[in-house]
């Protein structure tokens, strides 16, 4: 899934340097709130929704049709509980006394990631400005995600820099003149790159998103 | 072109944008409901895998906890030794382990249970940048002048301290076949640790007789491979 991600993108992204540019220019700016379910690995460590979600972006056209994109946002998920957690000291490269001890830790957990994602992108608009216009898009940039643990008294924290991508479609619905509404749906996916609680895992997770889009041309 | 139908829509979704944002901003670690003090109780649990559980079938429990390096007797004190004693024995007793009471060379237990509790406080400070100078309102206190100040010279800064107090029940399950005499040593084959907060009504709380009770179960509860007999409850509730 991966390489055809890379291939669709180099794709899209082939289009839009060579069509032609738009006499004026136009941007576009995106004003979202987020519903984000997360999936795989993160769903095993955080499984709960999440309604604290945010993003903004600008998607500048080079032609009617095809925009260059750069979105940030920020995603929180939590969840209270006191599921089982199971360890393996040897897999733990804290220990510096070599063991192949086991165990098990319960309590009243917290769990939490925040994720940041920054991400580069290009997308493409069907139909004409100031009629119904759904869209596609593919971006990959950077996400910062924050993971934390709270149990007991102890708190534990990892915290790092990931690469990853994104892909969305949506569509935007014309209001009035040079407002619209934003419905879309949105995949991110940041890959592991480094100490994660609970073993290494990627930060994957499915948005659906509701907001306001305004364009300007210049 | 003008969709008068979506305005409320686009309304809606410019305050579903800012719902976003208030939620959102309002926490990076939101936290549900308060929590009480059995909410920082956990439970942890180590034993060693090569260990061969199924064929240990007896067991010895001393009569007494030890009290390792307790901080304030006040508040860890023995009145919870018999509870602790027998959760520890019921829970043995439910996995289907069998007690010697009086083992000997010739009557030797499979496995020795150690019993311990003990304390720690922890001190916390939070400082605060503070210029240990201010004026005083001229001529008060009596005779003195505008521009006297306080200083400490015993503590720079301000700052605001609390401590807290941790209780830990240790349940330690020794095998003694596997003593190393030239180290003389006794290899803990698995360990049960207790670990939650010392408030100050541990004395009169009746909470607290159930949080160690829960605890001691709980330890045995999320350690299967102690079962002997699997058509049997653990705890036996």
């Amino acid at each position: 899934m991966k390489h055809r991600t890379i291939i669709l993108a180099a794709c899209l992204l082939s289009l839009l340097l060579t069509t032609d540019s738009l006499a004026q220019g136009k941007v576009l700016t995106t004003y979202t709130y987020n519903v984000a379910f997360p999936t795989g690995s993160t769903q095993d460590f955080v499984d709960r929704t999440s309604f604290r979600g945010l993003s903004i972006g600008g998607h500048w056209f080079r032609n009617p049709n095809l925009a260059l994109s750069f979105t940030a946002g920020w995603n929180v998920f939590d969840e209270r509980t006191d599921r089982l957690i199971n360890v393996s000291l040897s897999d733990l490269s804290d220990i510096t006394v070599e063991t192949d001890a086991e165990g098990a830790i319960s309590g009243e957990q917290f769990r939490y990631i925040n994720s940041f994602p920054f991400v580069v992108g290009v997308e493409y608009y069907f139909g004409q400005e100031d009629d119904v216009q759904p869209y596609l898009g593919l971006g990959a940039g950077v996400y910062y995600t924050i993971q934390r643990l709270d149990i007991g008294l102890v708190t534990l924290k990892e915290d790092e820099f990931r690469f990853g991508f994104s892909q969305e479609a949506g569509v935007l619905i014309p209001v009035r003149h040079g407002t619209s509404l934003v419905l879309g749906a949105r995949y991110d996916h940041a890959f592991n790159s480094g100490n994660t609680l609970g073993g290494k895992f990627d930060v994957t997770y499915l948005s659906a998103k509701i907001g306001v889009a305004y364009s300007f041309s210049y | 072109m003008r969709n008068r139908s979506l305005i409320l829509p686009a309304r809606l979704g410019v305050a579903a944008m800012m719902l976003g944002m208030t939620l959102t901003l309002s926490a990076c670690y939101p936290h549900t409901s308060s929590l009480d003090t059995e909410d920082f109780d956990t439970v942890i649990t180590l034993f060693d895998p090569n260990a061969n559980f199924g064929a240990k079938l007896t067991y010895a429990l001393p009569d007494s906890v030890i009290h390792l390096a307790v901080v304030n007797p006040l508040t860890m004190n023995r009145q919870f030794d018999d509870l602790i004693l027998s959760e520890v024995e019921a829970n043995m007793n439910a996995l289907g382990f069998t007690r010697i009471a009086e083992p000997d060379d010739d009557n030797p237990a499979d496995v020795y249970i150690l019993v311990a509790v003990t304390s720690s406080e922890w001190e916390v400070y939070r400082e605060y940048p503070w210029n240990p100078y201010w004026g005083w309102y001229p001529y008060w206190p009596c005779c003195y002048g505008g521009g006297w100040g306080i200083y400490y010279p015993w503590y720079p800064t301000s700052g605001v301290a609390y401590t807290y107090t941790t209780g830990s029940v240790l349940v330690d399950m020794i095998d003694p076949v596997r003593a190393v005499l030239l180290d003389e040593q006794l290899p803990s084959i698995w360990l049960g640790v207790i670990n939650g907060l010392l408030d100050g009504s541990l004395q009169v709380n009746p909470l607290a007789a159930n949080r160690i009770s829960q605890g001691i179960d709980q330890m045995f509860n999320q350690s299967p491979y102690l079962q002997k007999d699997l058509s049997i409850n653990p705890t036996g509730r």
